[in-house]
């Protein structure tokens, strides 16, 4: 294998699992943008969606029709955390509410032990089919499923968000949080519809990554801290950095582990949180933190 | 209309406002001048509903709004056009307008289309940059619209705090004159200002507040003559 069909190989499978960051790390700045927490459960709510597809599609619901039930099921279980568990520390800090959301990242985790048990599970593939290739590298059909829905889903939050009136109401309380308050928006409903929307995003990343790397109760610890990279990345308040993010984390750690070693590809993502930490805090498509008045 | 009732309210544990009492006419326009830190801001707030007083009440007609939380102030009729403005400086004129509707959104959705356009055309300066971000206007334009996004939740009493600040001696003007155009169509208005002589040219009533109390209230025209009101907020010098 030639250098640049191997650099083109890691490119793809960067893409692949970036597209996933990207999501998780979506994920994290709308709910950080409207509510100031930082979710750390967000990665739970991957492998939820991947948890009820597969059981779904185990129990014999078709793929597409558990995929629908699998994203509403985490949207009904996510809106009913934030009313149980968010809403009612609503007047406490963002640091405790952060801390909160760890218990409850916790909590997930340790009800899926006890629901699914230890043994991963498998999630056959969308599309049957072998791998397709491309100019020296080979990528599965799911890889294309994984960049497909990713594109989709951006395009989808981005018409969202840019052409319709709750978009905008969001949007409202990103800007400007107190006069969103006065023109009477609610920010308890702002918030329950951000981890809703949020869930929905982890759950789709969760259903069309299961294929590729089998569905465990612990698989959302790992998705939901690179999401968290991707996200300072992009400066943790910015939707096209958050999405820039992810993918270029995707592409670094996997030309990393393809050049370097394998054993490096976790590693990668956190030295490369502490290099944005130290170097460009706002990161690196954020601005500084000063703000024209 | 407006009548606020014995009104306290505390930062933490201090006292802002003691025992504040005032009240508007339906079609007034009634101002609150004051210097800085006598808690102007704070009166307007807790009438808004953004601050809850320990005591005292905030009615609108015959509803008591002071219980309530900001949204459902908001859908009662009281709009508060805050200090410094405040638009949504990355979103459209138009988006910034609609979203002055938002209470109403959901019932009214029909008649939103029309009423930006009446927002036009009380601030023609808008007109034609609908789909400019609202942080490229100078602070003259942002001020008219966040007025106009302010009565664009169609509000029974508008709350205007300093809408003069940070802004040219004709800039204001040409503001004071929308607000007295406003008061002709039916708009109630009750405002908070620094610039005590503009204010007072236009409100039908005032009031002065000091450390947190009414020290005195009466008919804007008469403020205008009075000694005290002359020498301490209009830059008059006493002969004695």
């Amino acid at each position: 294998m030639s250098l640049s069909s191997e650099l083109l190989q890691y490119l793809l499978s960067g893409l692949t699992m970036g597209g996933i960051y990207a999501l998780v790390a979506l994920g994290f700045v709308i709910i950080h943008n409207v509510t100031g927490i930082i979710n750390f459960a967000q990665g739970e709510f991957v492998m939820l969606g991947a948890m009820f597809m597969v059981t779904l599609v185990n129990a014999g619901v078709p793929a597409a029709g558990a995929l629908v039930i699998a994203v509403i099921l985490v949207m009904i279980v996510v809106g009913l955390i934030e009313i149980g568990a968010i809403r009612t520390a609503r007047k406490a800090s963002p640091i405790t509410l952060i801390i909160i959301t760890i218990g409850l990242s916790t909590a997930i985790k340790g009800i899926a032990l006890l629901v699914w048990g230890t043994n991963p599970y498998k999630l056959e593939p969308f599309t049957k089919g072998g791998p397709i290739h491309i100019g020296g590298a080979t990528i599965v059909p799911q890889s294309l499923w994984v960049i497909g829905t990713t594109v989709l889903v951006l395009a989808l939050t981005f018409f969202i968000f840019e052409y319709t009136y709750w978009g905008k109401a969001l949007r409202a309380c990103v800007v400007n949080k107190f006069a969103a308050r006065l023109m009477g928006i609610n920010p308890q409903r702002m918030s329950l519809l951000a981890f809703v929307f949020s869930a929905a995003l982890a759950a789709l990343a969760g259903i069309v990554i299961a294929p590729i790397t089998y569905v465990t109760y612990d698989m959302g610890l790992m998705l939901g801290l690179k999401g968290f990279v991707a996200a300072v990345l992009g400066g943790l308040s910015s939707t096209p950095g958050a999405v820039i993010g992810g993918l270029a984390l995707g592409i670094i750690e996997s030309m990393g582990a393809g050049l370097l070693s394998s054993g490096y590809k976790d590693g990668i993502a956190f030295i490369i949180l502490l290099l944005v930490l130290f170097l460009k805090p706002g990161g690196i498509f954020g601005t500084s933190g000063t703000k024209r008045v | 209309m407006l009548k606020v009732v014995k009104i306290e309210t505390y930062h933490g544990r201090i006292r802002v406002l003691n025992n504040v009492s005032l009240d508007v006419e339906k079609g007034e326009i009634v101002t609150i001048i004051g210097a800085n830190g006598a808690g102007k801001t704070t009166l307007l707030s807790t009438i808004a509903g953004i601050h809850k007083p320990r005591s005292g009440q905030v009615y609108l007609g015959t509803v008591q709004t002071s219980c309530m939380p900001v949204q459902d102030v908001v859908k009662a009729g009281i709009s508060l056009v805050p200090e410094h403005r405040e638009v949504f400086d990355s979103l459209s004129i138009t988006d910034n307008l609609k979203l002055g509707a938002y209470h109403r959104y959901k019932t009214d959705k029909k008649s939103i289309d029309e009423d930006i356009e009446n927002i036009l055309s009380l601030f023609p300066a808008l007109r034609g940059r609908e789909d400019q971000l609202a942080g490229t206007l100078s602070g003259g334009e942002q001020q008219m619209l966040a007025i106009g996004r302010g009565l664009m939740a169609k509000p029974k009493v508008l709350l205007l705090d300093e809408p003069s600040l940070g802004l040219a001696p004709l800039v204001v003007k040409e503001i004071f004159d929308i607000l007295v155009s406003l008061k002709k169509r039916g708009t109630t208005i009750l405002m908070v200002e620094q610039n005590a002589k503009a204010a007072l040219k236009v409100a039908d009533r005032a009031y002065i507040i000091e450390r947190g109390q009414i020290s005195l209230a009466g008919r804007a025209r008469d403020m205008l003559q009075d000694a005290r009101v002359q020498s301490a907020y209009l830059g008059a010098r006493l002969h004695a």
